[in-house]
């Protein structure tokens, strides 16, 4: 992948890591070298440091606790073995996030080895919509109500949704960390809100 | 503007925000114009804010404390030849026990309080499984007060022994708790309100279940970083 989309920075969800400072930049690099030359403390800072954001990244796009976990033990596990590669171009918690996305994505996409990609699989699903003309959401959503229900929005639009509502980014980078077209991230998220909308009234879609 | 020309633009229109311009100003315009005459768009828009709303709000989720363990144990696994700078060979040999008799007794212990049935309930009861079984009342209230009692002994076993934890994992551990806590506060008070409800029940099964695993992994680490485990192994070394 070529795009760099977490690196832009663009601070419109807080927790989407922001572009580093140079000081940043060097804490970084020297926590990096320490993981590197076998410190077992350094690389547990780093763990303590951004396992909560990408916890509840990987968390949301797997859409359960126990998947997270593994996935989260992996992700961890891949960028200690490619610590080498960390060159301090962006932040480390933006490094380990790109390299999160990406690994999700790749269990995804084997998970729906019969599919081209990740979006497609809902080409043909529409939303239930309830057809109402007064609003049906209650208009305090339980917090609970609200991850359950996205945990059960069908895994293609759960990743978009959760790319762009939940993380913050652009459709035109979820364009590109997917390999669709910017209309088929617009068109996912779309899916996922009304899906969102029919399970939070009560009405199954 | 029809409400299938709308259709196209209710996602920008609900992302709008103050800071962050995406319709244009003429075209937001006549989204507002269309909206102003059609309830059923005025509906929908409400509720996909409300849901926006909602999603951005959504609080972080907190990884159990064994994912790290499981991290560690598999990076002094890797054959890089810095095994023993993560773990001594005691330490190694006593974590790798500890945690083992631990976790098993710990299991065995919560599963001891809880009948096969009971087992088989809360296994239907998944949250992520398609068609969760409903359990009745009086099953539900056996399987509570077993989450409830099993609970309370962990807890007991904590509160005594938690002085052996750093303040920083003291801290993480209070936030899981306190969420935790949250979501069982939030379960008892939707099956208040319903108490025949399925998703409910789930719920609060879920919220107890993540409670007990929660509360073990606290007496395993408390148990793994005792001192006089570590100065009774040291001793048995010389």
């Amino acid at each position: 992948m070529t795009s760099d989309p977490v690196g832009r920075g663009q601070p419109r969800e807080p927790t989407r890591p922001s572009k580093p400072s140079g000081n940043v930049r060097a804490v970084d690099l020297e926590l990096v070298q320490r993981c590197q030359h076998g410190d077992a403390a350094a690389f547990e800072e780093v763990y303590r440091a951004h396992a909560g954001r990408l916890y509840s990244l990987v968390f949301r796009m797997a859409g359960s606790a126990n998947d997270a976990e593994d996935l989260l033990q992996e992700i961890f596990l891949h960028a200690y073995r490619k610590m080498a590669s960390f060159r301090g171009d962006s932040s480390l918690g933006t490094w380990l996030y790109r390299l999160a996305v990406n690994h999700c994505l790749d269990v995804l996409r084997g998970r729906q080895a019969k599919m081209t990609r990740v979006t497609d699989s809902l080409d043909d699903e529409g939303a239930t919509e309830p057809a109402s003309a007064t609003p049906m959401v209650p208009t305090a959503v339980s917090r609970l109500d609200l991850e359950r229900a996205i945990a059960r929005l069908p895994p293609g639009c759960r990743t978009a949704f959760v790319l762009h509502d939940v993380e913050g980014f652009e459709h035109n980078e979820i364009a590109k960390l997917l390999g669709v077209s910017e209309g088929t991230s617009k068109s996912q998220v779309h899916k996922a809100r009304m899906k969102l909308r029919a399970m939070l009234s009560g009405v199954t879609p | 503007m029809t409400c299938q020309e709308y259709d196209a633009y209710i996602d920008d229109y609900v992302d709008e925000a103050p800071s962050k311009a995406v319709l244009s100003d003429s075209l937001r315009t006549e989204c507002e114009a269309h909206l102003s005459t059609c309830a059923y768009c005025r509906a929908l828009t409400t509720d996909l804010r409300t849901i926006r709303n909602a999603t951005r709000a959504l609080e972080p989720h907190v990884p159990s404390p064994q994912v790290w363990y499981r991290i560690a144990a598999a990076i002094e696994a890797e054959p890089r030849g810095i095994v023993s700078v993560w773990f001594g060979g005691w330490q190694r040999a006593l974590a790798g026990a500890v945690m083992g008799v631990l976790i098993v007794t710990g299991l065995s212990w919560v599963g001891s309080r809880l009948a096969p049935a009971s087992r088989d309930r809360i296994a239907a009861a998944n949250p992520f499984a398609n068609e969760p079984a409903a359990m009745d009342a009086a099953e539900f209230t056996l399987v509570e007060q077993q989450y409830t009692t099993a609970i309370a002994g962990l807890e007991d076993i904590t509160m005594k022994e938690r002085a052996g934890l750093d303040t920083d994992t003291a801290q993480v551990l209070q936030a899981n708790l306190t969420v935790i806590d949250g979501a069982i506060g939030e379960s008892r008070a939707a099956l208040d309100q319903e108490p025949e409800s399925t998703v409910a029940q789930e719920s609060l099964v879920e919220a107890l279940r993540n409670k007990v695993a929660l509360l073990q992994d606290t007496v395993a680490l408390i148990n793994a970083t005792r001192p006089g485990d570590a100065d009774t192994i040291t001793g048995l070394n010389q």
